[in-house]
């Protein structure tokens, strides 16, 4: 049985936080490129999506950094 | 198959809880596990909404806004000056309107409010485009807000008279 470390727990811990509110923010960003569609206004989905993907690859590149959490 | 219950080394062997049994893992290894997976689902949705995203924003650059072709509506002289006609443009599930503002000039907008799309209509007596829903209000010369949610102006309607008859001749950009 793996057992964690106190200082890993505490980092699992803050990683899964980080993507709690990341997601939450991709969330909102969703409606607003929705919102895009419904109004006709392509650079306002673009910018919602590219700041997801951007939020995304922030979280792949923090998981990668803090190892196989 | 259960696993032996957990060691707790301040306990006797034979005090060992029976609920230890139904739940074999240390309060530890679960947590660690329920982290980790919980984790990957949290990863795995951020990037089902990115991909969402680029979808949204792809749909929104392919879809094609309908302009709408030209088309007479209405007798210059059935909407009388101070007056309203309601039509639909450019499709059937588009209303419309055309006002005959006080001077004779004509103005055409969509009755869409671009705070959440509320039927919108014209207040001769106070002068203004009106949305009921959250009391925005628009300069029925401009179709800009003037009071109320909204920020954007209402969609024009070129408007053009031939021969005594009112054409609508496409969406103003």
């Amino acid at each position: 049985m793996i057992r964690a470390t106190r200082r890993e727990a505490k980092r699992t811990g803050a990683f899964l936080i980080y993507l709690l509110l990341l997601v939450a923010l991709q969330v909102f960003l969703m409606v607003v490129a929705v919102e895009g569609v419904l109004d006709h206004d392509s650079g306002l989905a673009w910018a919602a999506a590219l700041l997801s993907v951007a939020l995304f690859a922030s979280a792949l590149a923090l998981r990668w950094f803090l190892g196989d959490e | 198959m259960p696993h032996p219950p957990p060691a707790d080394p301040g306990r006797p062997e034979d005090e060992v809880p029976l609920w230890s049994d139904d739940f074999p893992l240390t309060s530890e290894g679960e947590e660690l596990v329920t982290r980790r997976d919980f984790g990957r689902y949290l990863l795995a949705a951020s990037g089902v909404f990115a991909v969402g995203s680029v979808g949204a924003a792809a749909w929104a650059t392919l879809q094609r806004t309908n302009t709408g072709e030209p088309r007479a509506i209405v007798d210059l002289a059935d909407v009388r000056e101070g007056g309203a006609h309601l039509f639909r443009y450019p499709t059937e599930d588009d209303p419309a309107m055309i006002i005959h503002l006080p001077g004779g000039e004509l103005r055409g907008f969509s009755q869409k409010c671009t705070h959440l799309g509320c039927v919108v209509f014209w207040q001769e007596e106070k002068d203004r485009v009106y949305c009921p829903c959250h009391e925005g209000v628009f300069d029925p010369s401009t179709g800009e807000p003037t009071a109320g949610p909204p920020d954007r102006p209402l969609a024009r309607i070129d408007l053009e008279v031939r021969d005594g008859v009112i054409w609508a001749k496409g969406m103003g950009s």
